[in-house]
């Protein structure tokens, strides 16, 4: 256990002076600043919407913002993951990383980690951002703290997938350019494999879709499937690891 | 070493910082290991902005985090320049001393071999042909005797006729003969009416050795 977080502190030191803090320090403001930006000009019209008929105004908030967060969040964690792998194909530190009396397997989880972590932090920003932005909107209702902690969870769970999945490519694809290219592809798509739940449940890049805390949304996709797929590929990728060749 | 690992957003600090971490060592073992590698003036420095032969030289410093008992070192040369040759060779030779460690480089640059190691060690496919001090290995050369005569081609008969086994090349007479007696060679040669200019004895550099025991010259 030591060793994963010594590992894991390193991987942390590695990110200095990346552009992977901005990011996420950025993506979920600027998020949660879109959102606040449409609710602004468009509240009104929207809560007199058929489909938003009884809804809240943070339900309401929520649903506009998933529109966004939805794909912008898994892009930015597709970044992360390959950038974190990026960094040792560039610099060409696989063979010194490797070299050291670390195992393998802790290698890889502590990268998987970092990104978790740096996920995390961005969905928990988000969250304060988006009660922040209702607050300054002044809504009539306080603060749903319910919905809002279902979402963060939801959303734990939906980017675990992702994540194994594209830190599972980033590790043993050569060229993380690939990984990343996959990633983008499979987020840009991700809309389409949603329209069928039956789909969505086995396409990592669909379970962020169905965080959206809603009646309408069946949540089970992103909370059992997201968490499955992340442990399956969690699983494969340290054992593609184990056995990929570093020259 | 052949290609230095780094995170050249880094400093030379912060690499070795990543290092020390993993292996959980001291602080002081960063400046120590920058210390030996002479690059503590440029520590802050990004390592991106480094040259090679800097870069090569904190590859060893990372190398050296630890006190390590041997160092196992390849193609540390490659790819610099004659003064970067030539910096990091002087730094390979005083590692020994300054670290206590042995240190093993694998080259295929025989010369540099030549002039950093004492031990050797020549593997050809696969198969150990050699280990021993440089001096042994030297011993396996092909001795021979160079002479530039005048007039050379009948100095190369006058040789033959005293029992030489003498070949001519480039303008030079090569007598090979572990045996051969210079000051007995070059009185008969003088004394018999030849002008000599150069006699010496070619004990074959360690690429000719190395040529010669893995059988790749005819």
């Amino acid at each position: 256990m030591q060793e994963y977080y010594r590992l894991l502190k390193a991987e942390f030191l590695k990110q200095k002076r990346s552009f992977i803090w901005p990011a996420v320090v950025l993506t979920p403001l600027l998020g949660a600043l879109l959102s606040f930006i449409n609710l602004f000009l468009r509240y009104d019209y929207l809560m007199s919407l058929d489909y938003n008929q009884g809804l809240s105004s943070w339900h309401l908030l929520l649903i506009q913002h998933h529109f966004i967060w939805a794909f912008l969040l898994p892009l930015v964690v597709t970044i992360i993951a390959s950038h974190v792998h990026y960094l040792e194909y560039k610099s060409n530190s696989w063979k010194q990383a490797l070299a050291l009396p670390v195992s393998r397997e802790r290698v890889y989880l502590a990268k998987w980690s970092a990104v978790f972590i740096l996920s995390t932090l961005m969905i928990l920003e988000n969250s304060i951002c988006l009660v922040i932005a209702g607050k300054v909107l002044g809504f009539p209702e306080i603060v749903d703290v319910s919905l809002f902690a279902a979402y963060s969870a939801y959303q734990f769970l939906a980017i675990t997938s992702l994540i194994g999945l594209q830190c599972l490519l980033s590790a043993n694809l050569n060229n993380a350019n690939v990984a990343l290219a996959i990633g983008f592809a499979g987020v840009a798509s991700s809309l389409f494999f949603a329209q069928s739940e039956q789909l969505a449940r086995f396409i990592p890049y669909a379970h962020m879709i169905y965080t959206l805390p809603d009646y309408r949304i069946n949540n089970a996709v992103a909370l059992y499937y997201g968490l499955t797929f992340g442990l399956v590929f969690l699983g494969a990728g340290m054992l593609g690891f184990q056995r990929k060749e570093i020259y | 070493m052949e290609t230095p690992s780094y995170y050249e957003h880094l400093t030379a600090y912060e690499n070795l910082e990543i290092t020390r971490k993993i292996l959980q060592l001291p602080p002081d073992e960063i400046d120590k290991a920058l210390d030996i590698v002479r690059l503590t003036q440029w520590k802050r420095q990004k390592v991106k902005d480094f040259s090679l032969g800097m870069k090569q030289r904190l590859g060893i410093a990372q190398a050296l985090m630890g006190n390590r008992e041997l160092l196992i070192l390849d193609e540390p040369t490659n790819g610099l320049d004659p003064a970067g040759v030539k910096e990091i060779r002087e730094l390979i030779m005083s590692l020994p001393e300054i670290m206590n460690a042995t240190v093993l480089i694998s080259s295929h640059i025989l010369s540099e071999i030549e002039l950093m190691a004492d031990h050797v060690g020549i593997i050809h496919q696969g198969e150990l042909l050699f280990q021993g001090t440089m001096a042994e290995l030297k011993t396996k050369g092909r001795d021979e005797v160079v002479v530039k005569a005048h007039p050379l081609g009948q100095a190369a008969e006058f040789l033959r006729d005293k029992g030489y086994t003498v070949t001519i090349r480039e303008g030079k007479l090569y007598l090979p003969g572990r045996n051969i007696n210079m000051e007995t060679l070059n009185r008969e040669l003088v004394l018999s009416g030849y002008g000599v200019s150069h006699l010496s004895k070619n004990l074959g550099n360690l690429e000719d050795i190395f040529l010669q025991l893995t059988g790749e010259v005819a």
